[in-house]
């Protein structure tokens, strides 16, 4: 599964360490995320696309 | 997978009564092997007596459990991941261990604390490096 959640980050301006935080997770949640090596949970998904205000599909796709 | 933890503030104290009984059982083995008396011999059965002893270790055991079973301070699905990976890790490890062990001499005899101990620690290496990989 690829994400956008380095690059909203980026957008934002804003750490790993200030987004785990910001939606309750740890800062390796957020670096297992960015390189795929961990999918979040559904709520910690919503959670991220709530905070970045946009949708769960934009921020999470499925690699054909 | 959802492991019922003991809070987070436990930890410090599995820890501290970790280093305390450890200090004092390894001490009490120190000077076991240093003077080459055995615990209810001497001087040395005044201080700390061969059950004392034995009840340091569980002790001791019983520290690393805590710690072993304390929640972090961020509780997430991906700490899940990784205590389950290393639980997993640990299974195979102490296994190959035990399996090389007995193919090498099918005569060791180990006492159960060589086990315990090896398992604990095996599991919060194996749990701390994968944390800190990242």
């Amino acid at each position: 599964m690829k994400n956008l959640i380095k690059v909203e980050r980026a957008r934002h301006r804003l750490t790993q360490g200030d987004l785990a935080e910001k939606v309750g997770v740890s800062r390796q949640t957020i670096y297992a995320i960015e390189n795929n090596k961990f999918n979040p949970s559904v709520t910690l998904a919503i959670k991220m696309a709530r905070y970045f205000k946009v949708t769960v599909e934009y921020l999470f796709d499925i690699e054909e | 997978m959802k492991i019922k933890m003991l809070p987070n503030w436990v930890k410090k104290l599995g820890f501290l009564l970790f280093i305390i009984c450890s200090f004092i059982s390894g001490y009490s083995h120190f000077m076991e092997g240093f003077t080459g008396q055995t615990c209810n011999s001497g001087n040395y059965d005044e201080l700390v007596g061969k059950e004392l002893s034995h009840v340091f270790d569980i002790l001791s055991i019983l520290g690393l459990i805590i710690y072993m079973f304390s929640k972090e301070k961020i509780e997430d699905d991906y700490i899940n991941k990784l205590r389950l990976e290393s639980f997993q890790l640990t299974s195979f490890i102490g296994l190959a261990i035990t399996i090389i062990a007995y193919a090498i001499s099918e005569e060791i005899r180990l006492t159960l604390d060589y086990f315990i101990i090896l398992f604990l620690w095996i599991y919060l290496v194996t749990f701390a490096f994968k944390k800190r990989i990242y």
